[in-house]
């Protein structure tokens, strides 16, 4: 009986680590200078009040590249468990380049070249743009 | 003397469970877009939260169980196990009335970022679990970038 019990028990505490999600936005072609940014809260029986400890990450990752374009920004979201998920950890890390002014507005230019419709801004792809101008979606509501 | 303590002993499980379980959030996903500091350009922050009502089929067997007599609370488990064979398949969250409340997002982005150069996106999905009723959340943070130059 001892012996299932802690074949059993062995078999449990191997996988003690799970991937949720994963994303990735597109990769820069300068990767010198990577950054990081991780946010995690402990928890006890799976109570959580809240989520708001991830709201703080993006700011953490900007506070990194002040002056410059965050890119390649590959999003973790990985469930820790320490005991019989009595006690476990839900960790998130956002990690990407940070891509200097100079480099981002020279792969502006080189973006630029041979484009038929040049953006007027950020034509590497790099930033999300809705442009406001553009016919209004239409919304139904079933 | 039996029936007293046993309903005594059911309504102090149900009011400890929903104590317990009042207001737990989980977390589903977290994406994190490419973050644009570049240029004179003022980042200002923005929220976006959308919710629709998520009903826990499970959740509403077990309170069943408790809240109803054996035969009754029999009935309500095979109606809930039919009702949950049209719920099958791949799913975040508990099941929710409709999806379109998400469908409006792209508009409240604009309407927060008129100017439509926004930056920084987060996308959380997330979920506020009550008993049987669950909160299915989707929330946008980001930042309008808006130049030094424009009038606020």
């Amino acid at each position: 009986m001892k012996v299932v019990l802690i074949a059993l028990l062995s078999i449990y505490f191997i996988g003690c680590v799970s991937l949720n999600t994963v994303s990735l936005t597109s990769i820069p072609a300068n990767r010198s200078k990577p950054v990081v940014a991780t946010t995690e809260r402990l928890m006890f029986f799976g109570f959580n009040f809240d989520n708001d400890y991830v709201d703080y990450l993006t700011d953490n990752l900007k506070n990194q590249c002040p002056h410059g374009l965050i890119s390649g920004v590959l999003t973790k979201d990985e469930s820790i468990d320490y005991f019989l998920y009595i006690v476990w950890k839900k960790r998130i890390t956002a990690q990407g380049y940070c891509v200097s002014l100079k480099s981002a507005a020279s792969s502006k230019s080189s973006s630029n070249i041979g484009s038929e419709n040049p953006r007027k801004r950020n034509p590497s792809n790099m930033t999300s743009e809705i442009d406001s101008k553009q016919e209004s979606v239409e919304v139904s509501d079933e | 003397m039996s029936k007293i303590i046993n309903k005594t002993l059911k309504i102090i499980f149900l009011y400890s469970t929903l104590m317990c379980l009042s207001s737990c959030a989980y977390l589903h996903h977290v994406q994190v877009g490419e973050i644009d500091s570049t240029g004179d350009n003022d980042l200002i922050p923005f929220e976006i939260k959308v919710s629709e009502f998520g009903i826990d089929l499970n959740d509403a067997k077990s309170t069943s169980k408790i809240l109803m007599n054996s035969k009754n609370s029999k009935q309500a488990d095979e109606i809930l196990t039919m009702l949950q064979y049209f719920q099958m398949g791949p799913k975040t969250g508990a099941p929710v009335f409709s999806v379109a409340y998400v469908n409006h997002l792209e508009n409240k982005i604009r309407e927060n970022c008129p100017s439509g150069r926004v930056t920084g996106i987060m996308s959380i999905r997330e979920a506020r679990q009550y008993p049987v009723i669950k909160g299915e959340i989707v929330k946008i943070k980001g930042y309008c970038l808006r130049s030094k130059k424009e009038k606020i």
